[in-house]
């Protein structure tokens, strides 16, 4: 198996945690690992990483089926500024890799490789580009999902409203379709 | 009444029970790209709908510095909340157990704290604030990070629970670095709380991943103190014999010290208190309750020592006046 930082060397490392009821697990190089630690893009997590080297292991020659097909997207470091910044409030990366903090919601869609990757390190999850939160969203956010809901709903009768050619009724749905995408800003 | 000054559950192991959300409003830039008018806007919105649902404003401008700082002794609001620069408030409950920082490192910052261990209260205290201002105002939130927040340290839940626990059998057992290795790998963090003094045998354990739901977090989080109480009180019951007499020998001799000193350095304090407190666990000490030790533990630290006196800060006053006043403080509440 291929170190999942590098995906160049062969992983040595097997680092696995049982975080919050979720087995999450990292398959990495020697090399990695360590410049993982030295160049402290662990430190919000020095707690566990101080727990590391008593936790590593060599790899088991037969790793469960599930681990093996375990996929992270390349890493790639939030403090490497690519020059892009971000319309909303003008940050770069180098300015978050500084501070250690983002400029506004927008950043979180500019820089979303980078903040994924940074996220899972942070909390040692492998979910990358997969990820995806699993608690309750806001009241606006369940709003905008039941509306949309709604709208899948009508398109759908819209489209049976086009095969049986009933026009009438297209042209009603075609407005109230329109009328709520306006009115949440779905494009 | 604040609440270190009642009574909490299991207040033999755990001193006081924090939870922490932050959340930030979608329309504006996070508070480190933030002018500010809209910093002024952010507060006058969220602190008039938090004014009409009984917190009161504290306005930085208008108090001392030690009253300022007494806020972050009693842990109401960070340190580094005073010196902030843009406009920024904090907004306070009656009872002085919820609190809400607008505009420090996140738009909102909620929090609730209570003695003891009692993190359903707490949790459920501050969601019952959010839900209220998730009514009002549209939260920054992305499918894919959950709720978004200016540190990415805290995206997901937002939630920041943070106990502190008070484990000096673990602690004689030399347990404490095995547990806090164990506990790293379950996403939590267990330090000790008052970096002057490790005597204090007070530990602050806290959660470092946020990217799962409250609930589920909470829970978790309870089930891991309830061991460190099991595992805390298993291990006093082993202190037995010689060892339990010399224990209760310097339970009542610190007793003694907090009583009768003249001058009284916090750190003594917390070495003297943490060996009363073990004692009165150990059924050593009868005539000191515990909850009036969690009082001392902030009444005594210096901004809020200064502020209840004569108003004047810390800075203007020489250490061993500070001192002074500790130990008649503490002398006095003791014989109260």
């Amino acid at each position: 198996m291929l170190c999942e930082k590098c995906k160049k060397k062969k992983a040595v490392i097997y680092y696995t945690e049982n975080l919050y009821g979720e087995l999450r697990s990292f398959n990495l190089c020697t090399e990695c690992a360590d410049s993982m630690r030295m160049s402290g893009e662990l430190e919000e997590f020095s707690a566990a990483i101080s727990g590391l080297s008593s936790e590593v292991t060599e790899i088991p020659r037969a790793l469960p089926s599930g681990l093996s097909s375990l996929s992270i997207p390349k890493y790639s470091p939030v403090r490497s500024d690519s020059g892009i910044k971000c319309p909303g409030c003008g940050i770069g990366l180098s300015e978050i890799s500084e501070s250690r903090l983002v400029g506004c919601v927008r950043c979180y869609g500019v820089f979303a490789d980078e903040l994924s990757a940074a996220v899972d390190i942070m909390n040692f999850s492998s979910l990358g580009a997969a990820r995806k939160y699993s608690g309750d969203p806001p009241r606006s956010h369940r709003v905008k999902l039941e509306m949309l809901d709604k709208i899948s709903k009508l398109r759908g009768e819209l489209t049976e409203a086009v095969n049986s050619e009933n026009y009438e009724l297209c042209a009603t749905l075609r407005d109230r379709i329109r009328d709520m995408e306006k009115a949440f800003a779905i494009k | 009444m604040a609440w270190y000054n009642i009574p909490g559950n299991e207040q033999d192991v755990v001193i006081s029970t924090r939870y922490r959300l932050s959340r930030n409003i979608a329309e504006f830039p996070f508070p480190t790209r933030l002018d500010a008018a809209s910093a002024k806007e952010i507060i006058n919105r969220i602190g008039g709908v938090l004014e009409a649902n009984g917190f009161n404003k504290t306005d930085f401008s208008e108090i001392s510095h030690a009253n300022a700082y007494s806020l972050a002794e009693k842990m109401y609001i960070t340190p580094d909340f005073i010196r902030e620069s843009l406009p920024h408030a904090l907004y306070l409950n009656e009872p002085c157990n919820l609190s809400a920082m607008l505009c420090r490192r996140e738009h909102i910052q909620l929090q609730c704290i209570l003695p003891g261990f009692d993190l359903k209260d707490a949790s459920s205290a501050v969601q019952k604030i959010e839900e209220l201002l998730d009514s009002k105002f549209n939260f920054a939130y992305d499918e894919r990070f959950g709720y978004l927040t200016s540190d990415p340290a805290y995206l997901g839940s937002g939630a920041e629970i943070s106990v502190l626990l008070f484990l000096p059998a673990l602690r004689r057992a030399c347990f404490i670095l095995p547990l806090s290795e164990k506990l790293s790998k379950c996403g939590m963090c267990l330090k000790s709380f008052f970096s002057e003094s490790t005597e204090s045998n007070i530990y602050i354990l806290t959660n470092k991943i946020t990217d799962v739901p409250q609930a589920k977090l909470v829970e978790y989080f309870s089930r891991t103190v309830r061991e460190i109480i099991d595992s805390e009180r298993a291990q006093r019951r082993e202190i037995v014999g010689e060892e339990y007499e010399r224990i209760a020998d310097a339970a009542t001799r610190a007793e003694g010290v907090l009583r009768y000193a003249n001058l009284l350095s916090y750190s003594d304090f917390l070495k003297y208190s943490a060996e009363v407190r073990l004692g009165i666990s150990l059924g050593m000490i009868t005539d000191v309750k515990t909850e009036l030790l969690t009082a001392l533990l902030i009444e005594s630290l210096p901004a809020t020592l200064c502020a209840s006196g004569d108003g004047a800060t810390s800075k203007n006053r020489s250490s061993i006046s500070v001192e002074k006043e500790r130990a008649s403080y503490v002398k006095e509440r003791l014989t109260a």
